[in-house]
């Protein structure tokens, strides 16, 4: 389980986040909505360790994430995958060495399996044959699902995935939502997904949150059609 | 406050680099390549430099000395000041040029494009992945691009002296020889490696720092630059407090 505690996070005179708390429990995928510049992404990197608060802590199951720049969370880290809003992928590699990174690092498995892993991976998020472009070669969207394939190759217990679906044509969005149900529900992950997307967001999620004015809220009926109401 | 608390953070940064558990399986790689890119491949420009400071130090020192001493002492010149401040230096700065500005751009580069973050995420420590291999590289191939340019400049140096300056081979190398110290050699050597050791952690350090945009990649391009030289500079002189003074 990931507990975030009263975590307040602000940029000079614009307080991003609130004193936000929020429970993720193990094998569920909980949705953080939103609009664009509301602190979706700021949130995941603090729930990371990548940003650290001015107020509040992060525990993966009681085990408390180490903030500041040379803080090393190793043990909680190499079981979370996250899939970054702008995908993040190593430039100077291909997309199979992408993929194969965190295997390679952290692992101590044959090259032979590295590369099955690699391979059955990519396939499952679509991108099987591409293993040797390089990421300035793929389009927004195969960006997006090369990342994907990285965080997950590694087989972590939690995922985040910054904004899955942006990007991505119908087929190719409703293949990540039913990748992200079917890793919840055929292999017990963790998820959260921040997003703008509600349709994708009702179609994986177990529970709604509303991130607004730095608070977190749970999303009923009422708001859910304002949501729609606004952003359509 | 910044300006107070930065060499503090320099040298944990250095610190975090290069006191990290590593294992030679997967630094290896990444280290050869580093050689290769700030090392091998600086072959060229270091060459084409040795040729002129040769050339230069051989016309200069005759110029200065001739009638006044003995010939060989073009040879004693030209090798002690090659040996003990121009190969240093000169080498330094080159690599300076060529290489911390690399490196702070890619890796300023890596860090506004969150793939620092994403190794950070993926529990790769950017400081061994990034960091160690760049510094590591950078500290063993300054000195070697040193040794190249003594040698190839002296070697020069030689040339010109006997064909222009009317220095015989025999009086120049018997300049160069006869007052050979070794303490200038290592001495030279020495500094050389302290160099190497600033351009790659100012590489590195600007890199990382980077925050923002094209525009601060631009800037900690530039800063590592100039570090660079000002670091070489002072710790050159500082240098020649400990080894040289008489
Ligand atoms: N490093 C930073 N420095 C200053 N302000 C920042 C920084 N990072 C984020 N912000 C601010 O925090 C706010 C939230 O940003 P964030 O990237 O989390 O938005 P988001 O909800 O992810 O939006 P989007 O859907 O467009 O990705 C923005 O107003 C942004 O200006
Ligand atoms: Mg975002």
């Amino acid at each position: 389980m990931i507990r975030v505690k009263q975590v307040s996070k602000r940029f000079r005179d614009r307080l991003v986040l609130d004193k936000v708390n929020l429970e993720v429990p193990d094998s569920k995928v909980i949705v953080i909505l939103g609009p664009s510049g509301i602190g979706k992404t700021v949130m995941l990197h603090v729930m990371a360790g990548l940003l650290r608060p001015d107020h509040g802590s992060v525990s993966y199951d009681g085990l408390p994430l180490r903030f500041g720049a040379f803080a090393d969370n190793r043990p909680i880290l190499v079981q979370l995958g996250y899939v970054f809003q702008n995908g993040a992928l190593f430039d100077s590699m291909d997309v199979a060495e992408n993929v194969a990174l965190p295997l390679k690092e952290n692992s101590r498995l044959e090259d032979s399996e590295m590369k099955k892993r690699v391979k059955r991976t990519l396939e499952r998020v679509g991108m099987a044959g591409h293993e040797a472009l390089s990421p300035h070669a793929l389009s927004g969207g195969m960006i997006k699902l090369v990342a994907i394939a990285r965080a997950l190759v590694s087989g972590p217990h939690y995922v985040f995935y910054d904004e899955p679906t942006s990007g991505l044509d119908p087929l190719m969005r409703e293949r990540i939502c039913n990748l992200i149900k079917s890793l919840r529900d055929r292999e017990g992950k963790t998820g959260v997904v921040v997003t703008h997307d509600l349709e994708a967001a009702e179609a994986v999620a177990n529970k709604i949150y509303m991130l607004k004015d730095g608070r977190l809220s749970t999303m009923g009926q009422a708001r859910k059609e304002d949501y729609e109401e606004t952003h359509s | 406050m910044k300006f107070v608390t930065a060499p503090g953070r320099y040298v944990l940064f250095l610190a975090k680099s290069i006191f990290i558990p590593w294992d030679i399986r997967r630094t290896w790689p990444r280290l050869v390549e580093q050689l290769y890119i700030h090392g091998v491949s600086a072959f060229p420009v270091i060459l084409l430099a040795s040729v002129f400071v040769g050339l230069t130090t051989a016309v200069q020192t005759s110029y200065q000395l001739m009638g006044i001493v003995p010939k060989y002492f073009v040879g004693m010149g030209v090798s002690r000041m090659v040996l003990i401040e121009l190969a240093p230096v000169f080498t330094a700065f080159l690599v300076a040029g060529r290489s911390a500005s690399s490196m702070s751009a890619e890796l300023g580069a890596m860090r506004v494009s969150e793939q620092i973050d994403a190794l950070t995420v993926m529990g790769v420590n950017p400081y061994r992945y990034l960091c160690l291999p760049r510094i590591a590289a950078l500290t063993l191939s300054v000195p070697l691009l040193v040794v190249v340019m003594e040698v190839c400049a002296i070697a020069v140096a030689l040339l010109i002296s006997t064909l222009a300056l009317e220095v015989s081979a025999y009086t120049f190398l018997y300049g160069v020889t006869h007052f050979f110290v070794p303490k200038d050699f290592f001495g030279g050597l020495a500094k050389a490696v302290l160099f190497g050791l600033f351009i790659g952690t100012n590489g590195c350090y600007f890199g990382f720092g980077a925050e923002g945009g094209a525009k601060q990649v631009g800037r900690a391009t530039t800063q590592a630059v100039v570090a660079s030289a000002g670091m070489i500079l002072g710790a050159n002189f500082l240098m020649a407090l400990i080894f040289f003074r008489s």
